[in-house]
């Protein structure tokens, strides 16, 4: 790069926006790749001491492949490939009906004569499927390994404050112009930083050679100063991003392994008034398989006491909120937890063991009065494919009411619970005739009416809920990888922008050569950024153009526009004795 | 479309006035985005479309809000409000867009496919539909509009990976013009209508100070820039989703193929980031990478809810 025109372009001239965005060459490649990092793409070879014995050939062998191995088990080619895989494999579950959330027979039905086949790769159960599992396990360790490898030296890289010398920045082939300093170095540093910090630059300083020691104030020319070097970053913070990110994901992958182990969940359907076992309810997950498994169910009972269904005024058919009232008992029946009201959304919580309210559904089991008398029945008979309640209304069992049950949600056009009772003496139903419904009874909740001299009343159908209950000891650690993953990636987001900037004296020989005789040195600053080079790009350009004006203020025969920024930005320049 | 009590609203509080109003803004935004390409050097040109598609944006939230304020809930539970809310997202995290990287070329497309999108949603059922429980919750507020946001960012950066693509074929198409790239580049940024495809050959103006760097260059760092934040609203509004399942159904994730589906399409853009991270590849191969991510993220938004399976059904068109 040619120093002396460019030098004396900016100086002499009025220098405009858009003649600084042209001079300015395009930024490097962003270097953030650990394969073109030199210092980490080395293979691992073997120790020298198994070298030098040629007796221990196998050794080497064994050293040299396991190294090799390990090289590709870490390497991010391997990563991509891994998460494509994974990607591809999820994709499979998403198109193949999968058996816990598809009915087992629909699937069946559907695959036919494949459906073994299938089976046996475990396509109906891709997620839990020994390959998938052997994928994670690989990502795990893939990611585990690489960590250490390659994501360590990437954000190093970015918090490392290097400075740059004169002849490092004349050889980088994506050095900026050097601009010209027309005052004394701590005046020109003082200057320096200003317009940096404005930035948002954190700048660091290393003055003949010494880190970080603090600019002399008020010292007037001293060519002797020599050399010194500077180096402003701003979003160093970034490059941390993507290690947070990683551990997060390791954090997430540990703790739930340690739910797989240790977790269990239980689904139970009770109707109130029930009081049933942990260990004892109809359904218990555990998440590992047997002989895996570490956790423990507690010993503890669930007492429903209550249940209840609300529905939308305008909309019956659509539950608006379901609630639940239970206590939680210990071993001895003691109450741990007495009169709670869960519903959807509203969980109860007992430390690492949560109770939900997951659905609700009729038991078939409906309360009726008979008579003026209380009873209750199951619908239990079928009645053309309807699920019906026999109820004798005589000792002799010959006369006997046939109970329909009809349900909100389930029965189309049905806006309430009701029955439709008939009478059957044995023989036919009551009122039957050719073409003509027999006499019959529509009763909803609450209500009662006389059919054929039997006086019935329908109280209420019987609503089983739905819980579902999980101890989860890893709750705390899942939230806290939420938490570390979601930092980590948006942390990833603004770009690093580095700066290594040298201040380096000009003989006054070269000076007067050069440019005009107040030119004491030259600033030499070489730009990075790992993202965002468009952007980088813009601000380069302003800040270039407030350089100039800081560090080489036009003198007053240039009436430029230049002058008077330079002139509010940096008062120092102005009081500095001539 | 709604109840008949809704006539007795004054206009103001009429959602359909303000979708009106919005798409009459949306298709000047589009027509004036054209124009700015073919006249960039005409002030007007520049702030017009700029404006045009901010006020369509403020038209289409303030409908959002008038349906909220009658339906008594924040109005995002069903199709239609999707991909409104999903348009309105696109809108204003193009207009950050344009202000800071100033991409002419991009405005019609974005603005073009945002109309689409809302026509299309228009033909929607549109009426208000009581809660179901499991919805009815903070977390839906949240968890809805930050995926939506994802999904926008990810559509941006389709249609600038598409322009990226166009562009490199161009190049190739005349390599003369690659010879001469920079006078090229300058042309193109003053609109000047070239080659055969006036509406793709804009770049960057050159007061922005970008000249210096190709137009698939620029591309390729918009499309960047635009995973780099879809990525991480994309994962907080899964593990949003998680959290909220985990209240409701005491389940993080239950493998339902909406939320598998999520997770490829993340998986997907995570192949995006590591490739970039990992040596040097062509941006168009980066840009076909974008391209198959948004494909899988199409997938995730309509395909699930059309097979109308899992959980997730509420998302069903009807
Ligand atoms: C699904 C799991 C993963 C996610 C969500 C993820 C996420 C990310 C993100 C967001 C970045 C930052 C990208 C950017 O700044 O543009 C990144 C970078 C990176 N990732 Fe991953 N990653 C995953 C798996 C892995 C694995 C298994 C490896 C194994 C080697 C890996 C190695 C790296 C490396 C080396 C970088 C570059 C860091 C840098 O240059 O600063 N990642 N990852």
């Amino acid at each position: 790069m040619t120093v002396a025109p460019a030098v004396s372009t900016h100086v002499s001239s009025p220098v405009s926006a858009a003649s600084v965005a042209e001079q300015l060459p395009a930024l490097p490649e962003p270097s953030c790749s650990p394969a073109v990092d030199s210092t980490v793409s080395q293979p691992v070879v073997p120790s020298s001491g198994v070298e030098a014995d040629p007796a221990k050939w196998p050794v080497r062998v064994l050293a040299y492949w396991g190294a090799e191995t390990l090289a590709l088990f870490r390497s991010v080619p391997l990563a991509i490939m891994l998460i494509a895989l994974l990607a591809i494999a999820t994709l499979v579950g998403v198109w193949i009906p999968q058996e816990g959330l598809v009915d087992l027979a629909d699937i069946k039905r559907q695959y036919g004569a494949s459906y073994q086949t299938l089976k046996a790769f475990g396509l109906f159960n891709v997620y839990s499927s020994p390959w998938y599992v052997a994928l994670e396990v690989l990502f795990f360790f893939n990611l585990l390994l690489g960590s250490f490898r390659w994501l360590k030296p990437a954000t190093t890289a970015g918090l490392k404050r290097q400075f740059l010398s004169v002849s490092q920045l004349q050889k980088a082939s994506t050095a900026l112009a050097p601009i010209a300093v027309t005052a004394p170095w701590p005046v020109t540093l003082e200057a320096l930083r200003k317009v940096l910090k404005k930035r948002g630059y954190s700048v660091y300083v290393q003055p003949d050679g010494q880190p970080d020691k603090p600019p002399v104030p008020d010292v007037s020319i001293n060519h002797s100063l020599g050399e010194t070097r500077v180096y402003a970053t701003k979003g160093w913070w970034t490059r941390l991003g993507p290690a947070v990110a990683h551990i997060g994901i390791l954090l997430l992958l540990v703790a739930s392994l340690y739910g797989t182990l240790t977790g269990f969940k239980v689904q139970h359907v009770a109707v109130p008034g029930e009081t049933f076992r942990l260990s004892a309810a109809d359904r218990l997950f555990k998440n590992a398989p047997a002989g895996f498994w570490l956790g423990q169910v507690p010993p503890w009972s669930i007492r429903v006491q209550d249940f209840h269904v609300d529905y939308y005024a305008n909309k019956p058919d659509t539950p608006k909120q379901y609630f639940c009232t239970l206590d939680v008992l210990d071993a001895n029946g003691k109450p741990l937890r007495q009169g709670e009201t869960i519903s959807v959304n509203h969980p109860l919580t007992l430390g690492n063991f949560t109770i939900y309210q997951a659905s609700f559904a009729p038991t078939g089991k409906l309360f009726l009065t008979l008579n003026g008398q209380p009873v209750a029945v199951q619908a239990d008979q079928n009645f053309n494919n309807r699920p019906i309640a026999v109820l004798p209304v005589s000792a002799s069992g010959n006369r006997a009411l046939f109970v329909f049950p009809f349900y909100r949600q389930q029965d189309a056009g049905v806006t309430d619970n009701n029955v439709v009772v008939f009478l059957h003496n044995g023989k036919q139903f009551e009122g039957a005739a050719p073409g003509k419904m027999p006499t019959n009874l529509r009763l909803s909740e609450g209500q009662s009416g006389v059919i054929a001299g039997v006086k019935v009343g329908y109280v209420k159908p019987e609503i089983a809920t739905g819980l579902q209950m999980k101890e989860a000891p890893e709750t705390f650690w899942m939230y806290l990888a939420f938490f570390i993953i979601c930092l980590g990636t948006v942390m990833c987001f603004p770009p690093q922008r580095q700066l290594w900037l040298a201040l380096a004296p000009v003989s006054s020989a070269e000076s007067s050569q050069t440019t005009s005789p107040e030119v004491v040195g030259l600033l030499y600053w070489l730009p990075k950024t790992n993202k965002g080079k468009h952007l980088f790009q813009q601000e380069l350009a302003r800040l270039q153009l407030e350089l100039i004006q800081c560090l080489a203020p036009p003198g007053p025969e240039d009436q430029t526009l230049a002058q008077s920024v330079a002139v509010h930005h940096q008062p120092h320049a102005r009081k500095e004795p001539k | 479309m709604l109840p008949l009590e809704t006539s007795t609203l004054v206009f103001w509080q009429d959602e359909r006035f303000w979708l009106h109003g919005g798409l009459i803004l949306l298709v000047l935004a589009v027509f004036a985005y054209v124009l700015r390409l073919l006249f960039a050097q005409r002030p007007l040109a520049h702030g017009a479309a700029w404006w045009l598609l901010l006020l369509s944006a403020v038209a289409f939230s303030t409908s959002i809000a008038c349906r909220s304020a009658e339906a008594g809930y924040f109005a995002l539970s069903n199709m239609y409000e999707s991909l409104l809310v999903l348009s309105i997202a696109t809108q204003c995290l193009f207009l950050w867009l344009d202000r800071t990287f100033r991409l002419p070329a991009m405005g019609w497309p974005v603005s073009l496919l945002v109309l689409a999108t809302v026509a299309y949603a228009t033909t929607l059922p549109t009426n208000i539909q009581p809660l179901q429980a499991a919805l009815q919750s903070y977390w839906r507020s949240i968890h809805v509009p930050v995926i939506l946001s994802a999904y926008a960012m990810f559509t941006l950066a389709f249609i600038s990976s598409l322009l990226l693509l166009v562009q490199s074929w161009r190049e190739q198409g005349a390599p003369s013009h690659r010879a001469n790239g920079q006078q090229n580049i300058h042309a193109a940024s003053q609109g000047l209508p070239s080659f055969g495809l006036p509406l793709l050959a804009t770049g960057p103006e050159a007061a922005g100070g970008s000249g210096a760097l190709s137009l698939v260059s620029l591309y390729d760092e918009v499309t960047y820039r635009c995973v780099t934040l879809g990525f991480p609203l994309l994962t907080i509004g899964i593990i949003l989703g998680g959290l909220w399942a985990n209240e409701a159904w005491g389940n993080y994730w239950s493998w339902d193929p909406k939320e598998s589906m999520s997770l490829v399409t993340l998986l997907g853009y995570g192949v995006y980031l590591h490739l970039r991270v990992n040596g040097e590849h062509r941006p168009q191969t980066l840009a076909w990478v974008s391209v198959a991510g948004f494909v899988l993220m199409l997938v995730t938004y309509f395909g699930v809810n059309l097979m109308g399976v899992g959980l997730h059904s509420y998302g069903k068109i009807g």
